[in-house]
């Protein structure tokens, strides 16, 4: 799979995306046994692991969150890779620079990947690499301060849970993760220095996610939402090595193999709240596989006939605030989008002396920026001070930058002063 | 025929031990009873003994739910006729649950 895409290049650096979950973990043997290797087609790139502890936000207590963490580090240090450990609370310290898409690839072009490859060998057999591969210590290290506590402050994680907590839906709760999730990899990854991050999508949560995301309304985005490679983010690339993966054979797979898991439990639902549309698609996937065991590899295919749209020079003005992908909106939709928004109080009533960062902070404020399922997610979500830091000040930032650029527009021809910045 | 007592071993995985207490492994005698015991009588057993939450995430009708499968003796049931074969003695029955991905 990686050797047919060709965008693994010997040397890179790779962050691997651990859930504990069968599929992640299968990728991360997988991983093990392509660069232990002897053969030519052994794999070359370093890897290193994360692990995001979401015990928070999926109903686990300190105690059970504690276990949870100790059963995966000893997975972690047993693969002798550096790890990160993570915790979803650290979402909320993410810095507004995450919502922009980092620089792309160098101007020059970088060797071809045969060229890569080849140059790599000759590297090696000049350093007389005898052992035909990197030894790797017995254990691995964890990456960052090991003497940090195992769980975040509890003030931390009483906040994330207030923010969803406030979320109306399973549907918006199940997306706010996944963005959250992916932010936070994707911030170890840019100061880390990893080009690339590997998540652990089966072709079976492949076929969902499609099925999902076309019902979301990410219809314009399936591509980069399930393809093998993922490039919105720009300096990082995500690549999905494990989609063409039934979760019945991985399933098999790390049954036969001993393949080590640490199962988190899924999302709770509240007692009244319908299921959300991620898990409507699973079911209804999963139970047409019954009876039609071609369904799954069928949606799959489909999927794969989907290539993104070629990367416009896309400004981070038209990209959305939330999921980085082009803006899809044109603006004679919008007027059918109108009759749905309500126009809130601007927050903090009393304390918003200055009248232009209150217009700012409402909801309605936010719309433009977003693409067509995100504004459907945003509007399942709580207030806006339950928001992370990090979002609400991207969003202040393009909004003003939006007026600024408005204003030099009507006014023509006069000296400014530069407005706050 | 007098049946013999049958033991077996039950295993959960992939998230289904959630469903069972947390308790990945179940050594089990099962009783003699006059009908046989099938796959189909033995998810009739575990439903009502052994399963402790929500079994409408285990169970869909008098078969499992859909995304978990079903290992006799390290074979998948498919193979083996799925709700109608017939439990031996020393069988092992696992279930591993692929929802909620990884």
């Amino acid at each position: 799979m990686l050797g047919k895409n060709r965008v693994i290049f010997p040397g890179d650096k790779v962050l691997l995306a651990l859930s504990g979950g069968p599929a992640s973990s299968a990728m991360l043997r997988q991983v093990q046994e392509g660069l232990s290797r002897e053969t030519a087609k052994r794999l070359r790139f370093i890897p290193s692991l994360i692990y995001v502890d979401e015990g928070a936000v999926r109903g686990q207590s300190p105690a059970q969150r504690e276990e949870s963490l100790a059963r995966m580090e000893t997975l972690l240090q047993a693969t002798g890779f550096p790890y990160h450990l993570a915790h979803l609370e650290q979402a909320l310290e993410l810095p507004a620079s995450i919502l922009r898409p980092g620089p792309g690839g160098s101007g020059e072009p970088g060797p071809s990947y045969k060229e890569a490859v080849e140059g790599f060998i000759q590297q090696q057999r000049q350093e007389g690499d005898r052992d035909g591969g990197t030894s790797l210590p017995s254990l691995g290290t964890r990456v960052g301060d090991p003497a940090a506590p195992r769980l975040p402050a509890a003030a931390r994680t009483q906040e994330l849970l207030r923010l969803f907590e406030a979320v109306e839906t399973p549907t918006a709760r199940e997306e706010l993760l996944q963005m959250l999730r992916i932010h936070l990899i994707l911030q170890t990854a840019r100061t880390r220095g990893y080009a690339k991050v590997m998540t652990g999508e089966s072709c079976t949560r492949v076929a969902i996610k499609l099925l999902t995301n076309l019902a979301l309304g990410r219809g314009a985005f399936l591509a980069v939402d399930t393809g093998f490679v993922d490039d919105r983010h720009g300096d990082v690339m995500v690549v999905r090595p494990m989609r063409e993966y039934m979760a019945k054979e991985i399933a098999f797979y790390n049954h036969f193999f001993d393949v080590p898991t640490v199962i988190a439990p899924p999302l709770p639902t509240k007692r009244r709240e319908k299921p959300s549309i991620h898990r409507l698609m699973e079911r209804f996937l999963l139970g047409l596989q019954e009876d039609f065991p071609s369904t799954i590899s069928t949606v799959y295919r489909t999927g794969e006939k989907l290539s993104p749209a070629p990367a416009k020079a896309s400004s981070e003005s038209q990209r959305c605030l939330l999921c980085l992908c082009a803006l899809d909106i044109a603006g004679e939709e919008e007027l059918a989008l109108e009759p749905t928004l309500i126009t809130e109080e601007p927050e903090g009533n009393g304390c918003c002396q200055d009248p232009a960062a209150a217009g700012a902070e409402s909801r309605a404020a936010f719309i433009p920026l977003l693409c067509y399922s995100c504004r459907l997610t945003f509007k399942e979500l709580g207030p806006l001070a339950t928001l992370p830091p990090y979002v609400r000040a991207e969003a202040r930032r393009r909004i003003r930058r939006a007026e600024m650029e408005q204003q030099s527009q009507e006014v023509p021809l006069e000296d400014e002063e530069p407005g706050e910045s | 025929v007098i049946s013999s007592l049958l033991v077996h071993c039950f295993y959960f995985r992939g998230g289904a031990e959630l469903l069972f207490d947390g308790v990945k492994k179940h050594q089990v005698t099962l009783p003699c009873q006059p009908e046989p015991w099938d796959i189909r009588n033995l998810l009739k057993w575990i439903k009502q003994n052994l399963l402790k939450e929500r079994p409408e995430l285990f169970m869909q009708g008098e078969s499992v739910r859909p995304g978990i499968l079903v290992l006799i003796n390290d074979a998948d049931w498919e193979l083996m006729g799925e709700l109608d074969y017939k439990l031996q003695d020393q069988d092992n029955v696992l279930f591993i649950s692929t929802l909620h991905g990884g």
